[in-house]
């Protein structure tokens, strides 16, 4: 663990001085402030529109984030070549990309808890109370992040930082509309192969709309506990999951 | 531009001679690299939502698919996904360990 856990380190001292992360969190940020304003033309309605604003701005802060941090971090270290004397030491390498994927998911983690903060303020100034459904849903919020940076540190390890980005992107667009937009297309699909195909695609992508619960935070609808424990269950699987297949890969790639 | 390229000095006989040009000197203000990773990133992403926004839209079930939790298509596909990951993992440790084994024995025999 070790090993790790220094990899990890170095790894949030680097992403957190990269321009990317002060301007992605400053973004959202003002984003957040900004939907206030938005917010005043909802009369009535004002609190759940500025709910469902900041949460989606937090959402997508941190996909952008885990994007660009997981995307460069890896292939950074092999252009610039510091990898080589990292892997001559007795650290393995599937301990440097879990590492790395550490590192990178802790930064994202302060950049969306900072966002977080922000927004639980601005809410509790309009409530004069504290929210609890503002914890599940960016626990929750976090949980999806988890997945996009292992998805996106795994195929750093294979392909180039703006190869992985888009890749990453678009598996993020994919997981979101999985359920509602995929499932019909193999319903629709009339060719076998074609339907295998789609089903394939289907069952590898990550279902992220499970983890999207700014309805029962705008509304607050009750979700069910056994509900919410096996989705965090699955999302963390997936996450390791997704780096255990980018570590087999990582170990046979000559750097 | 010419100067840049070409310069003239003094030889160790006082005679004019043209010297190769220098390397170039280093832009003060070089584009980092992450800045312009970042632009095409968002070309992009740009351009990805450009062409996926009709399927952000999920039509008349978007009420339902607010709730998510309610609906078992998507706990249904939590369980299968999860099945799914365990099922690969055990194929590939158990192909991992069976090539390891198969190595040493290459070794020993």
């Amino acid at each position: 663990m070790r090993p790790i856990w220094i990899i990890a380190r170095m790894s949030v001292l680097e992403n957190s001085r990269k321009h990317v992360f002060h301007v992605l969190c400053l973004l959202t940020l003002a984003l957040i402030a900004g939907s206030t304003l938005l917010s005043i033309f909802t009369e009535g309605v004002q609190v759940k529109i500025l709910k469902d604003l900041c949460m989606t701005s937090i959402l997508f802060g941190g996909a952008a984030l885990a994007i660009t941090l997981g995307c460069t971090g890896i292939p950074n270290d092999v252009e610039s070549r510091t990898i080589y004397p990292i892997i001559a030491r007795p650290i393995s390498r599937a301990q440097y990309v879990v590492g790395k994927f550490l590192g990178t998911m802790l930064t994202v983690s302060m950049g969306v808890i900072a966002m977080a903060a922000v927004f639980g303020v601005l809410i509790a100034s309009y409530q004069h109370t504290f929210d609890p459904y503002l914890l599940l849903a960016v626990g929750f919020t976090l949980i999806e992040v988890c997945v996009i940076a292992a998805i996106s540190t795994t195929i750093s390890t294979l392909a180039s930082p703006a190869i992985t980005a888009v890749l990453t992107f678009l598996i993020y667009i994919c997981g979101s509309i999985k359920i509602g937009y995929f499932g019909g297309l193999i319903d629709r699909a009339t060719s076998g192969f074609v339907k295998v195909i789609y089903a394939a695609i289907y069952h590898a992508l990550p279902n992220l709309e499970c983890f999207n619960l700014k309805t029962a935070l705008v509304h607050h609808d009750y979700v069910p506990v056994a509900y919410l424990a096996q989705v965090a269950i699955y999302g963390l699987c997936y996450a390791a999951f997704v780096l255990f297949l980018g570590t087999l890969g990582f170990a046979r790639k000559e750097v | 531009m010419a100067e840049g390229r070409e310069r003239k000095a003094e030889g160790p006989e006082g005679k004019g001679c043209v010297l190769s040009s220098p390397p170039p000197h280093p832009n003060p203000n070089p584009l980092p690299q992450e800045r312009g990773y970042v632009v095409h990133l968002l070309g992009a992403m740009a351009a990805l939502i450009g062409l996926c926004s009709p399927v952000w839209a999920h039509g008349d079930e978007a009420e339902e698919l607010g709730h998510h939790w309610e609906l078992a298509a998507y706990i249904g596909e939590v369980r299968l996904q999860l099945a799914l990951m365990a099922g690969i993992t055990c194929a590939i440790a158990a192909w991992l360990l069976a090539a390891r084994y198969l190595r040493k024995r290459g070794a020993r025999g």
